[in-house]
């Protein structure tokens, strides 16, 4: 009896240590978040105002200037390469969701995770040589098309991730019908996954809006507003990595608000992912 | 479905009842009343007609039970149908016995007897109807009723075969008859035994009480 | 003799090498219920499939022999003119999640593009929710999605489905074995009111719902017909002692 008691003291001191010990690391793993949060607020917050958000850059020495072109020039890359990325990544994550397996599938995936993988620069290299070279010039488009690389192997995944989770009941009742194929998954299967793929279309988003160094080689920065997708164009990281790189105190500060700025756009962008995500889920 | 059978089921015990019930009265009113015509419609129309319901309730009874599984109430509803059913063929056959022998003593005459078979015949034919009307409706009280009055039949078929015994001792002339009178009031009898099962059968569908052979338990 | 509707001959039907049915002859009488029984495994639901021809849509289905749809041959039309003649309902209520139920209802005309006139979709939505029972639980909030119903509305709603594209006949593949016992016992009234409009057929593994529902029951067995016929007679007297095995619960 004593023996099973001993026990029985020694398993619940354990288990209350593992529980503590996991509470702490979890504490842990926020503690660099956190401290980021606070501190690009803290430094960044006090040159944001609205002349920073309305107004272009001044040279070196003039006080004031903003960063209009680079938040205008962001959001126009970033939807170019939006509306790039989605027909392609959704059509290739609807053909390995319903084909599943095959050499083309194989094929499709390996490609799709080795694009996952590749060092965001050298994808701005390759827009570099398809788009800039050929075409004389930096370029918006050049940007976007680095950046739709980029966001295509998220926006893959995704759709597939999520039309594998339709139920196949769905596509029976479908078909049952007398829908022919293409209907079914064009009727049926994608506007079941829909808030899936837009979640996962969020994301992408977010993800490449930060991204510097694929838009080094394509975009390459401006301090002129521009609307010409075929001339170089600003953007948020952009901005970031020249002020920061400069030797100037004024522009380090503007980098502090540019930096600010960005980061609460990629939270929007999140949580618009997370609310959409239950939002438009559906419920089979 | 279950239902429509269930009708059905109810329609064909109903004229199976009925039709026996005026099986046994013809027989008697050919008996006392000495018709030839009404005897011969008992033993050679109304006995096959009731084997064939009988065999009818039988098959229905058992479709009904293979496809729907009945419980409870319904189960014991089907059940006590198929044993009232039985029992009611039963009492066709003592029907037609009686016939058989009133046709056989028709020449006779047996005036100082009448009256007290009459009597039998009668409170047997009371007997029947209301143990098929307690079954029907589910009346618990009638049922009660038939089994006490089963003593009664008894008593008369007893009073009866002693009249009987004594009159042959006397008449040994008129032997003939009596033997055939005896048949008929021991029918008689079983018909009041058989309506008293039925009115056994209507306690336990409607309760689940079995009453038989002198014992009240519940199941 | 009665009219017959579907019609098999020397059915058998494979997934890639393996054989699941074996010559399978029947024929299923019009305006009646037909249950196909046997235990799990023995190819009843393909049997089910193979008569609107999803079966083939599985990897590796393929069928041979005949299938005659009343005077025509079944497998020389288009898969999908054959889906539209027949209705399907499955095992779990499908109804499709990012509908209304009124868009459920007329599903079939809207995702196969056929257009109709807006008092005929009403009509159709009406007519059909009214024959699945369904119309006076949903009248009032017809533009809801269909998958708040419950379990067996939900069922329902998959049978007005069907029944708006004016089937012939009807399959039903174990309809209520996701379904409570009251749920059950309503989609089974359902059926037997429905077979004077519409030939039934329906797959079950519940011998019990065999029996309540069907005039007509086919027994299979490991790919076989073991044994068809009319229901009361199929179950009082059986001819094939392996139909009397499964009824009396030795296998299955």
């Amino acid at each position: 009896m004593k023996e099973i008691e001993r026990n029985c003291k020694k398993r619940l001191f354990l288990n209350w240590f593992v529980q503590a010990l996991v509470f702490v690391i979890t504490g842990l793993s926020l503690v660099p978040l956190f401290f980021i949060l606070f501190y690009l607020t803290k430094q960044g917050i006090g040159s944001v105002n609205w002349s920073f958000l309305t107004h272009l850059p001044r040279p070196v020495g003039e006080s004031g200037g903003g960063v209009l072109n680079a938040i205008i020039g962001t959001l126009i890359i970033a939807s170019l390469s939006t509306i790039m990325a989605i027909p392609i990544g959704v059509t290739a994550g609807i053909y390995l969701a319903e084909k599943k397996t095959g050499k083309l599938v194989h094929l499709l995936r390996l490609s799709t995770d080795i694009l996952q993988s590749t060092p965001s620069i050298v994808l701005g290299v390759i827009a570099y040589l398809w788009i800039v070279k050929p075409a004389q010039s930096f370029s918006a488009f050049s940007g976007s098309v680095a950046l739709a690389m980029m966001m295509l192997p998220t926006i893959v995944s995704s759709t597939e991730e999520t039309l594998k989770l339709i139920p196949y009941t769905l596509k029976e009742a479908s078909l049952a019908l007398g829908v022919p194929y293409y209907r079914t998954v064009l009727k049926v299967i994608l506007p079941s996954g829909i808030s899936g793929i837009l979640t996962g279309t969020l994301l992408g988003i977010a993800r490449i809006a930060g991204e510097t160094a694929p838009l080094l080689f394509t975009a390459f920065g401006s301090p002129y507003l521009n609307f010409n997708l075929f001339k170089p164009m600003n953007a948020l990281p952009l901005v970031i990595f020249n002020y920061a790189s400069s030797p100037y105190l004024e522009w380090w500060r503007q980098a502090w608000g540019a930096s600010f700025i960005l980061i609460v756009m990629v939270l929007c962008f999140n949580l618009l992912a997370k609310w959409g995500a239950s939002k438009w889920k559906i419920k089979f | 479905m279950l239902q429509k059978r269930l009708n059905q089921l109810k329609e064909l015990l109903l004229t199976e009842a009925a039709l026996v019930e005026d099986m046994l009265q013809k027989s008697i009113q050919g008996l006392l009343g000495k018709k030839i015509d009404i005897l011969h419609e008992v033993i050679e129309e109304d006995e096959p007609t009731v084997n064939g319901l009988d065999i009818e309730i039988e098959k229905l009874c058992t479709q009904i039970i293979a496809l729907y599984q009945p419980e409870a109430k319904l189960l014991r509803t089907i059940l006590m149908i198929i044993k009232v059913n039985y029992d009611l063929e039963r009492v066709g056959d003592h029907a037609v016995n009686i016939a058989q022998s009133a046709v056989d003593i028709l020449p006779y005459e047996f005036k100082d007897v009448e009256t007290i078979v009459k009597e039998t015949a009668e409170s047997a034919l009371n007997m029947l109807q209301d143990s098929i009307n307690a079954f029907i409706h589910e009346d618990t009280s009638l049922a009660k009723e038939v089994c006490e009055r089963d003593e009664e039949v008894d008593r008369l078929r007893d009073k009866c075969i002693k009249k009987f015994t004594d009159l042959i001792t006397h008449h040994p002339e008129r032997s003939i008859v009596f033997a055939h009178l005896t048949r008929i009031v021991r029918s008689l009898e079983r018909v009041a035994d058989l309506a008293t099962n039925i009115a056994e059968h209507a306690l336990f569908m409607i309760k689940g009480e079995i009453i038989k052979h002198g014992q009240d338990e519940r199941l | 003799m009665e009219d017959k509707i579907l019609i098999t001959e020397k059915l058998y039907a494979y997934y890639g090498e393996h054989c699941v049915l074996k010559d399978v002859n029947l024929e299923i009488p019009k305006f009646k219920i037909t249950a196909i029984m046997g235990p799990s495994g023995c190819g009843k639901t393909t049997l089910l499939r193979c008569f609107n021809r999803l079966h083939e849509l599985s990897p590796g289905g393929r069928i041979e022999g005949q299938i005659w749809l009343g005077k025509t041959n079944l497998l020389s039309l288009n898969p999908i003119m054959v889906r539209r003649k027949i209705g399907m309902v499955f095992q779990r209520p499908n109804p499709f999640p990012t509908m209304s139920i009124y868009d459920n209802v007329i599903a079939g005309y809207k995702l196969n593009g056929i257009k109709i006139k807006r008092e005929e979709a009403d009509q159709i939505v009406e007519t059909s929710l009214k024959k699945a029972a369904l119309w006076n639980e949903v009248k009032d909030f017809l533009h809801r999605k269909g998958t708040f119903l419950s379990g067996g509305q939900q069922q329902r709603l998959c049978i007005a489905r069907a029944l708006a594209m004016h089937p012939e006949a009807l399959l039903l593949d174990e309809p209520t074995s996701a379904l409570d016992p009251k749920s059950t016992a309503h989609i089974e009234e359902l059926i037997i009111e429905l077979k004077d409009s519409v030939t039934i057929v329906i797959v079950t593994h519940n011998i019990g719902q065999a029996g309540r529902v069907a005039d007509y029951t086919a027994f299979l067995y490991l790919g076989e017909l073991v044994e068809f016929g009319p229901t009361e007679r199929l179950f009082t007297a059986p001819k094939d002692k392996r139909t009397e095995e499964y009824l009396s619960g030795k296998f299955g």
